[in-house]
């Protein structure tokens, strides 16, 4: 896997957002590899397989509605964990609801989008998180 | 047999007694002395002016021996006379004959408006004088001393003054008999008593009214000395010991009640007393005579004579049973509202949070399927656009148009279920800075439109929920640009002012208007006056700028004619 482009980590339930998420950032032209994880209990299976050094993501873009274990779980495991907390993880939600907001940002979610529902719009998202948090911030090693 | 007359009988006695004695003894003494006859006639005449002499000397010195002993009588009588004359008492003296004749009265009998020539003349009658209730009494009282004695005796009665009142006199009298026991004098001394017997009477009075009032209160009223004994009580604390007045004063708590019950009364007397003010507690107590049992609130107040003496506790116990029942009652009853409110309270909670996890799946499950439909939609459309021809290339973009509108729906559903929920915040608002806010960020369809907004809100400070406030204005600034197609002239404005420290605002355009038959309909959820391809729309916004204005306590209300533009006026909670 090349160190210059590490993959960006999609916690997806819903197929049709899941494929339309990896068909906008196809037409954005994105050159990082896309892990995906369809729940919240095969997000955080993706902890031990870090600790077994394969390469942390640039960014994690989380739903907060998922099966078996929801976004928010996720976003706290990710949080409280000594390293992997370094991760940025962006909330892309449909719920624009406060007490969304404040949960996350009050576990320290990085960003907080609301997926727009215009297709246009979303491409426009896309482009935005790759160019932002795969090229623009900086982190430390 | 005057005193007078004896003293006159016993000079003329010496006088005799002496001239008896000169005539028996001079001449034969003289005889003895003298033998010549010529002598004796000369001396004869001498002895005759020796006894002329001495008889006028021993007359001389019985009659001033008298009359010195008469103007002594007669100081002491003016210097008592005086006395008399000048204190409140009428001395007075009658006969013992019908009628009363007075034989004597002195002059202080003036105080009624009587001279004492009117009553010793005869012209009054003492008995006259009388009040007509008071003589049956007072002549049958004056019959039984005459008759049976004794001779001292006091008399309280009426009689009439001069100038018309009634005097109360006491009376205080002997009687003066002769040896066979016959009355022949009547003495008195009588004193006006009107001033204390009013005195008195008005004290009996005052005292009556007290006593009614002691024994008629429902409360327990009773007064201890210093040392716990029972001074008075009244029938209502004799029903709580079961014993007369009679009984309970002199006994103390320790006769009537439990020695544990006593203690405590006794040591709310020392509280008190100790205190020197009225000290309050509150007991259950037991009639000993029915055995009801009730609450009472007793007040103990220390009482102390003029002096600063204490001479004792004074008790006053009143029932607080009911009043304390329905208090209690009440409490009950507010336990109970209380614990409903909660349960109400809570019903409600679960409702909204049932509301708000629906309004949670709204906006995140109804969306999902939509962003696929407009993703799918749009990526038909460019990927496979130039094999659908013309008409499917129309069907797919009112596809879209369709989600748009169903997107807008569940926006604006999602805002309006988010006013009625979220908790409101009073801030101090800045008003013209937050309508030039509002503006600022409509620039781009007010551009779009052709409209300038023209702003007329002076320096006002309102006490509102900021973001409450920005939305109801951004809703009726949106609506302004959206019903003012080719408005003459291309203005919208907004105006602020404060009437009696209320603030008012107002959105003025010169759009197309409404019949004002409709006014309370277009702030009702989902009502529109328009064909959707004339004015698109959702319905919600001036139900959302009504529901936000409710909320925040204060009113909007709109004016219009058709074809001449609309006014929203908004009325700020003061």
């Amino acid at each position: 896997m090349n160190q210059a482009t590490p993959p960006i980590l999609l916690v997806e339930d819903n197929p049709v957002d899941l494929d339309l998420t990896l068909r906008a950032f196809k037409r954005k032209h994105l050159s990082n590899p896309i892990l995906i994880a369809r729940d919240g209990e095969e997000a955080l299976d993706f902890l031990p397989r870090w600790e077994a050094d394969e390469p942390l993501p640039a960014v994690i873009l989380l739903d907060l509605k998922l099966p078996k274990v929801d976004g928010l779980e996720v976003l706290r495991q990710l949080k409280e964990h000594p390293r992997f907390r370094r991760i940025p993880v962006v909330v892309l939600t449909s719920s624009a609801e406060d007490r969304d907001m404040d949960s996350a940002y009050a576990l320290g979610v990085n960003s907080y989008i609301v997926k727009p529902v215009s297709f246009e719009r979303f491409m426009e998202v896309a482009e935005h998180i790759e160019l932002y948090w795969c090229v623009l911030n900086r982190k430390p090693e | 047999m005057t005193r007078a007359y004896r003293q006159a009988l016993g000079i003329a006695a010496v006088y005799v007694a002496f001239s008896i004695f000169w005539i028996v003894f001079s001449d034969r003494l003289l005889s003895i002395l003298v033998q010549d006859p010529a002598e004796f006639a000369r001396l004869q005449t001498w002895k005759g002016l020796v006894f002329v002499s001495a008889t006028a000397l021993l007359i001389f010195a019985l009659i001033r021996r008298v009359l010195a002993a008469r103007a002594l009588v007669e100081q002491d009588l003016h210097q008592i006379n005086r006395i008399i004359n000048r204190s409140p008492v009428v001395t007075i003296a009658w006969d013992n004959a019908p009628g009363w004749p007075v034989r004597f009265v002195n002059a202080t009998v003036s105080q009624w408006g009587y001279s004492p020539e009117q009553l010793r003349s005869g012209q009054i009658h003492f008995a006259d004088l009388i009040h007509p209730d008071d003589m049956q009494r007072v002549t049958q009282e004056v019959a039984h001393h005459l008759a049976q004695g004794p001779d001292d005796y006091t008399q309280e009665y009426r009689i009439r003054t001069a100038a018309g009142p009634w005097a109360w006199v006491n009376d205080r009298t002997w009687l003066e008999r002769d040896e066979a026991g016959q009355v022949r004098g009547i003495y008195g001394v009588l004193q006006d008593i009107s001033t204390a017997r009013e005195a008195v009477a008005r004290l009996e009075e005052s005292e009556n009214r007290l006593r009614t009032l002691i024994e008629t209160i429902p409360d327990l009223v009773w007064m201890k000395d210093p040392e716990g004994k029972y001074l008075v009580c009244n029938p209502r604390f004799e029903q709580f010991f079961g014993a007369p007045q009679a009984r309970i004063v002199g006994s103390t708590d320790y006769d009537f009640v439990s020695p544990e019950l006593a203690d405590f009364f006794r040591e709310h007397d020392r509280q008190a007393m100790a205190a020197g003010q009225p000290c309050i507690n509150e007991e259950w107590l037991t009639f000993a005579a029915d055995g009801r049992r009730g609450l009472f609130e007793t007040i103990k107040t220390p009482v102390r004579d003029g002096q600063g003496r204490l001479l004792g506790v004074l008790g006053v116990a009143r029932e607080v049973t009911q009043a304390r029942e329905a208090q209690e009652e009440l409490r009950l009853l507010n336990i109970n509202l209380e614990y409903r409110v909660a349960e109400r309270t809570a019903e409600l909670e679960a409702l909204n949070r049932e509301l708000e996890s629906f309004s949670y799946s709204v906006s995140h499950d109804l969306k999902a399927p939509l962003r696929g439909i407009d993703g799918y939609s749009q990526l038909l459309q460019e990927d496979y656009g130039q094999q659908l021809g013309e008409d499917g290339r129309l069907f797919l973009e009112n596809i879209r148009k369709g989600v748009a509108q169903m997107h807008q729906l569940i926006e604006d559903l999602l805002a309006y279920s988010r006013m009625e929920r979220r908790p409101l915040e009073a801030t101090a608002v800045d008003l013209p800075r937050l309508v030039h806010e509002v503006v600022q960020a409509e620039t781009e369809s007010l551009t779009r439109a052709g409209l300038q907004v023209e702003i007329q809100v002076p320096p006002l400070e309102a006490r509102v929920d900021r973001d409450g406030l920005a939305l109801v204005l951004r809703n009726l600034l949106e609506n302004a640009i959206k019903f003012s197609p080719g408005a003459q002239p291309p203005l919208i404005h907004i105006e602020a002012r404060q009437e009696q420290g209320q603030i008012q605002l107002a959105v003025r355009d010169h759009g197309i208007g409404f019949d004002m038959k409709y006014h309370d309909r277009i702030f009702r959820i989902f009502q529109r006056l328009h064909r959707a391809e004339d004015f698109p729309g959702t319905g919600i916004g001036l139900a959302l700028v009504h529901k936000a204005m409710q909320r925040m306590g204060g009113r909007v209300w709109a004016e219009s004619t058709p074809g001449a533009g609309a006014t929203f006026h908004l009325e700020l909670p003061s």
